[in-house]
């Protein structure tokens, strides 16, 4: 029997590759409705297995299980057809079921950023102090996320205070085979595409300025 | 709106409630559990013999573990050749009484794990296993989706019927870098509140030793690092002297000379570690093994050579690994290596495997082509004893097993009256 941590991991690994082929061009003018459709023909390619693994268990093997963040972020990045899409539009309506753009996306991953150079140069080995380490149960790391959280909410930034704690939540529970906090806060693929995307809306904003 | 309002805060709530409640039952620091050893008398005894019994493949990181009923169980990787899709964990079990290794046995393959890890796993590696606090066994070995062995996880696997059956191997997450680069190399052992040590190690940019422990149900609970990137440590082995101090011996693999084993240790169970030192140890960038005896006294094996595997040594330290004897030359091929032509190294090897082990001569020829096969490329025969790995028994008997020119495993076994009579005679080394 397939283990729960198992289901999840394929699960973030499929939502992932499923979220990603959405925002290739063709796919993107879809409506809400042939996309659901398409979304559903799409998971079932990629759970059923072609010779000894699914297309979701071999990119699992090279992705790894993608954090909490990655995930949150990708469904905050697909809101808009899936609320139409799940007939949630009056809901949406009387207020925000997903975090408006406005409500934290830029702080989430420049959080990311931070995050990744805070540990990612010192987890590979840069000196002997391991951040790593805080994410296995410190309670000052702990407290420390909770202030980042509560801050974060203070400030209405919503996405960034949901992204926390959501990952301090699905580490509590053992959502992951990991039982350190890291790998649900953030991984190497979202601390890249923050990066990407934290330049790409810098320039933006710099060549809006001069225009 | 309001209820929207606070569904933030509540999920805040739930959320880290939760987890000070779990950071709350996350074991305190426990101290070494030493093992317990009682030397019966007996005469003296060393013997030598081949583990493995499959030939034309190659075979590599060898691991013991005594079995309640004072049989010894081997473990090793074998296949065509280093990280082919064929390479399996091979097992095998040596009865003392009858003095023979049994046959072979497959205990994990490539494709059993990854179906079992639900994700691409492109070769296996290095299989330890240590003794769990519940008497079960539990295995650690190598797995790597892509990429070369610094891409590599952990998977771990228990056994309730001492190595006989193997349940579904899990996945161990040890790095936050899309959890590659920790191997495992070193022997398990626990601490006093049933938690098991894992000595592993990182390649993955830089080169450096760490210390996993992990909880009954295979979690990791910390990891520590050992030394710094950059010091070129992999591969440490705990010589256990109290439940608080130990010794750390560490494969070097750095580029600076002298080319010498690293060492740390700890007088408080692990919580720290002092800065890594060279040892008098020679090191051609390779791995060691070693022992403690409950005296104190301390037996290492390792390539006694700063370049090459062509030569293997017995050492024992009387000072807490401060200073080294040679005990024994396990194997010593430095000179032969001048011969390194086919014709050469078949006459040699035809003499080495009955010394190595009495019942292959049946065998000689086919095991002869096998070595051949293995170590030689463009007429160029190269000599590697490598990957030692030793443990003591419950009686003080003591097992070594290592790759035999990456052909057979070979296994040693010599007791305490052996060793004291090796060490009543003049030696002939100068010390380390």
């Amino acid at each position: 029997m397939m283990h729960f941590t198992d289901i999840t991991g394929l699960a973030g690994v499929a939502l992932t590759l499923l979220a990603l082929t959405l925002r290739l061009p063709g796919i993107k003018r879809l409506s809400a409705k042939p996309k659901l459709a398409l979304v559903c023909v799409l998971l079932i390619a990629l759970v059923i297995p072609f010779g000894n693994l699914s297309a979701a268990e071999f990119m699992r093997g090279v992705l790894a299980d993608l954090s909490v963040t990655t995930l949150l972020l990708l469904l905050f990045a697909q809101r808009e057809w899936l609320v139409s899409a799940l007939g949630l539009s009056k809901a949406r309506e009387q207020g925000s079921l997903l975090p408006q753009e406005e409500s934290g996306f830029t702080q989430a991953l420049l959080f990311v950023v931070i995050a990744a150079v805070v540990l990612y140069p010192f987890a590979l080995g840069l000196g002997m102090f391991d951040p790593y380490r805080w994410g296995f149960g410190n309670i000052g790391f702990i407290a420390g996320l909770l202030l980042v959280a509560l801050l974060a909410w203070v400030k209405q930034y919503t996405l960034l205070a949901l992204s926390i704690s959501l990952a301090v939540l699905a580490w509590s529970v053992g959502w992951y085979e990991s039982n350190n906090i890291w790998n649900y806060l953030l991984d190497p693929w979202l601390a890249v595409y923050a990066v990407g995307e934290l330049l790409k809306r810098g320039v933006t904003r710099r060549t809006g300025r001069k225009s | 709106m309001q209820g929207k309002r606070m569904l933030i805060p509540g999920i805040m709530l739930i959320a880290f409630v939760s987890a000070f409640y779990k950071a709350s039952s996350v074991p305190v620091a426990a101290t070494f559990q030493v093992p317990t050893v009682e030397v019966p008398a007996s005469p003296a005894r060393f013997e030598t013999h081949f583990a493995s019994s499959k030939t034309f493949v190659q075979v590599h990181a060898a691991s013991v573990i005594e079995l309640r009923d004072g049989r010894i169980r081997g473990f090793w990787f074998s296949g065509s050749h280093e990280g082919a899709e064929d390479v399996a964990i091979h097992s095998a079990v040596f009865d003392p009484l009858k003095s023979q290794w049994g046959s072979e046995t497959v205990t994990v393959t490539r494709d059993q794990t990854q179906h079992a890890l639900h994700r691409m796993v492109a070769k296996l590696g290095n299989p330890v296993v240590g003794r769990a606090a519940d008497g079960s066994l539990r295995m650690f070995y190598v797995t790597v989706s892509v990429g070369g062995w610094a891409g590599a996880s952990i998977a771990t696997m228990t056994s309730n019927d001492e190595g006989e059956t193997w349940s579904e191997p899990r996945r161990l997450v040890t790095s936050p870098f899309i959890n590659i680069s920790t191997l495992v190399k070193g022997t398990p052992f626990l601490y006093s509140d049933g938690t098991m040590g894992v000595p592993v190690y990182h390649e993955f940019i830089s080169k450096f030793a760490e210390m996993l422990r992990i909880d009954k149900n295979g979690k990791v609970l910390d990891k520590q690092r050992l030394a710094a990137g950059g010091q070129g440590t992999l591969q440490p082995v705990m010589l256990m002297q109290s439940a608080q101090t130990a010794l750390v011996l560490m494969r070097y693999a750095g580029s600076a000379a002298p080319f010498r084993v690293v060492t740390v240790s700890t007088q408080d169970a692990g919580q720290h570690w002092s800065a890594p030192v060279k040892s008098d140890l020679p090191n051609p960038d390779a791995a060691v093994t070693g022992v403690t005896f409950p005296d104190g006294r301390m037996l290492a094996v390792l390539n006694d050579l700063e370049h090459g595997r062509a030569a293997l040594s017995l050492m024992l330290s009387a000072d807490g690994g401060k200073t080294w004897r040679e005990v024994r030359k396990l194997e010593d091929q430095v000179a032969a290596s001048a011969q390194f032509d086919e014709a050469s190294f078949s006459a040699n090897v035809q003499t080495l495997i009955p010394q190595s082990d009495a019942r292959a001569t049946a065998q000689l020829a086919q095991y002869v082509d096998s070595t051949k096969r293995t170590v030689c490329n463009t007429g160029r025969c190269r000599y590697e004893f490598s990957y030692p790995y030793m443990i003591q028994t419950q009686h003080g008997d003591f097992h070594i097993v290592y790759t035999w020119n990456r052909t057979f495993i070979k296994h040693i076994w010599f007791n305490q009256a052996w060793l004291n009579q090796s060490l009543e005679k003049p030696v002939h080394d100068a010390l380390h």
